[in-house]
């Protein structure tokens, strides 16, 4: 093709695919094969970007790509290690998953755990939208304490999702496996960091990426990344890594703002607004995150003693 | 037994206006039924939903495929899908659009209505949301339903200042529509469906089961997704390159000036960077231009929220 003048390489994820304007997860791939380059085979669990990016029989992907099901992307990952191994091809490229949170602390769960058991060299990457948005919203084990989503529905008896988001990080790190992370979209270049170490590490590695969906959580599609940063702002979502064990490299949230700020523009959050009793919930919240942000920076501290 | 078809775009509304119009129906004491058509298509894609209305029990449980009425929430889905497939002889299509019926682009043997409900939805209600508008429009075009029914069926779906808004903006386009209008010229007559657009690049053969080319979603331009677009201030940007950074459809271009139209772009950046109007990181980055792929752009607006110049503007797209 003729170059025009434009400098940027070729779109890993084409344009044309199908997500929702202003779509969190999308941009994440976008970020995460503007990290890897081309040299990479991208398993996708069935969720949103499985489905919005192949449509049949177009693909928006420049990447040999393939679809597993629901639960097992870390299965099928496995397999073509293993194959690319017995093939001498390991130089190929890397294996990476890129699977929703359903995919991911729910059902995939098994999988995910015999692959790091087993040691296969693969970066698993969860884009974390913390629900099940493919199928309209129902909450998944990664779905924060009080978000209303339809199968936790907030009303007079509910103030939604009544459980606490999964540490699957922490779960992920218990396999003793060599690297963990978790980053968002809202940091383009800590995102690319860490997806750069995920795959050049030797052996199995966890990425969680926050991923905000503007249709599930119900914001403007305009505040994407807005969000994504509040959330990191208000010490709900931690950045850090686990390094051979090790927790390390903790963001630390200097002037953390209140859990309202980041709440308050968020219609899954909109009920704790208006129900009698959502204060306290508020504050329940607020406690979370700033315990939290303390348990981190002092785990972080001792580590680096 | 009468038949509406409703083509929308996902996140407009399409299939709550069936499920209004089906329960205006009961309102006015007639049967009736309303279903979308199930697709994996997100916010902003072409969608279908359908609305059955009779005098008697309705058994028919299938699509409709010959409508006696279809309404279009968005003209741009003219190109982009048969609109008109099947449409009875005599029936009506109702279109949001600015434009008049001949110019809207659907054939001129039907008798088409436009109305500009994406003017009176941001008018009165303040957003783009067109599906009670154009509920409204219906039932000043069709005499169908009573406008009372309409309304009644808005406010028990949306109480309180949203519903009475949304009725507003519906008794307005019932006004417009139900007025007295010039009478048609028009043959009516059945219009057969066209064939179903290539997805395919040309000469490739399919196979089923595998996706055999890379990167061929590009085929698919999700631009005409979009109600806002965004517009560049070229002269002030700073090339951070957070917009392009940011954008989730790949939809902004890093475009580099060479030769004599790269010193043009300088110089006048340096004139500008001189009087004060501009500062000197744009200036000394005038040789490189960001462009708007306007095929593939939905028109989110990150790229104008991201922005730290606040130098790009979403406007609204003229369709
Ligand atoms: C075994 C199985 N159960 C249910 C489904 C239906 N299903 C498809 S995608 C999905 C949810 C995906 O959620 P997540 O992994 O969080 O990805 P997201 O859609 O949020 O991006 C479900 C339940 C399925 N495909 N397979
Ligand atoms: S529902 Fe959410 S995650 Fe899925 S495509 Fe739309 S914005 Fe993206
Ligand atoms: S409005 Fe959204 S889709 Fe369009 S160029 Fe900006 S970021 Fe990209
Ligand atoms: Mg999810």
């Amino acid at each position: 093709m003729e170059n025009r003048g434009e400098t940027r390489p070729l779109d890993l994820f084409s344009s044309g695919h199908r997500a929702c304007a202003g779509c969190g997860p999308a941009l994440t791939i976008q970020a995460i094969l503007r990290a890897t380059g081309a040299k990479v085979f991208v398993v996708s669990a069935t969720g949103c970007m499985e489905v919005v990016s192949s449509q049949y029989p177009q693909s928006a992907w420049n990447v040999p790509w393939i679809h597993s099901l629901f639960e097992n992307s870390a299965a099928v990952a496995s397999g073509i290690e293993v194959a690319l191994k017995v093939l001498g091809r390991s130089d190929d490229g890397k294996v990476v998953v890129i699977a929703g949170d359903g995919g991911t602390v729910d059902i995939g769960m098994q999988a995910i755990s015999g692959m790091f058991e087993r040691g296969h060299d693969i970066c698993y990457i969860c884009y974390d939208n913390e629900a099940y948005m493919n199928t309209g919203n129902q909450r998944s084990g990664s779905t924060p304490y009080d978000a209303s989503t339809t199968t936790s529905p907030a009303g007079a008896k509910s103030f939604g999702n009544d459980r606490p988001k999964k540490d699957m990080p922490a779960i992920a790190a218990a396999h003793g496996i060599p690297y963990v992370a978790t980053t968002s979209v809202g940091y383009p270049k800590d995102l690319t960091t860490k997806v750069q170490k995920g795959i050049s590490v030797d052996g199995p590695a966890y990425l969680q990426i926050h991923a905000p969906c503007n249709i599930g959580w119900g914001f403007d599609s305009a505040k994407t990344i807005e969000i994504a940063r509040l959330a990191v702002e208000t010490g709900l979502w931690a950045m850090y890594e686990i390094v051979d064990g090790k927790l390390t490299n903790v963001m630390k949230v200097s002037k953390s703002k209140p859990v309202e700020e980041y709440l308050k523009q968020q219609r899954r959050f909109a009920h704790l607004f208006k129900m009698p009793g959502g204060e306290a919930q508020i504050k329940i919240i607020q406690d979370k995150a700033s315990a939290n942000v303390d348990r981190l920076r002092v785990i972080a501290e001792e580590e680096s003693r | 037994m009468k038949e509406v078809r409703i083509h929308g775009r996902g996140g407009q509304g399409s299939v709550t206006a069936a499920e209004l119009l089906a329960i205006a129906a009961f309102e006015d004491g007639k049967y009736s039924q309303a279903f979308p058509f199930f697709g994996v298509e997100r916010r902003g894609a072409p969608v279908t939903a359908f609305t059955r209305l009779s005098d008697k029990k309705i058994r028919l449980r299938s699509q409709i495929y010959e409508p006696d009425y279809v309404i279009v929430q968005d003209a741009t889905l003219i190109t982009a899908v048969d609109v008109t497939a099947g449409l009875k002889p005599g029936g009506i299509v109702i279109v949001n659009s600015e434009k008049s019926a001949d110019n809207v682009g659907i054939d001129q043997r039907i008798d088409t209505r436009t109305i500009d409900a994406t003017g009176i939805a941001l008018e009165i209600i303040g957003r783009p949301i067109v599906n009670t508008t154009l509920l409204g429009a219906f039932a000043g075009a069709t005499g169908e339903i009573s406008i009372e029914s309409i309304n009644k069926s808005v406010l028990a779906r949306f109480p309180g200042k949203v519903g009475e808004l949304n009725v507003q903006a519906a008794e307005k386009a019932y006004a417009l529509m139900s007025a007295p209008r010039e009478p048609q010229k028009h043959v009516k007559q059945r219009i057969r469906a066209k064939r179903e657009s290539k997805v395919q690049p040309e000469g490739e053969k399919i196979i089923k089961g595998v996706i055999g080319r890379p990167g061929t979603s590009e085929a698919t331009k999700t631009g005409d997704w979009r109600v806002f677009y965004p517009e560049f201030d070229m002269e002030q940007c700073i090339r951070c390159g957070k917009c392009l950074e940011n954008c989730p459809d790949a939809a902004i271009r890093e475009h580099v000036l060479h030769g004599k139209k790269a010193e043009e772009a300088k110089r006048r950046a340096e004139e500008l960077e001189k009087t004060g109007k501009i500062k000197k990181a744009a200036a000394k980055k005038a040789h490189i231009q960001y462009q708007l792929n306007p095929e593939y752009c939905k028109g989110c607006g990150i790229c104008a929220n991201e922005c730290p110049i606040k130098g790009i503007q979403m406007k609204l797209e003229e369709k």
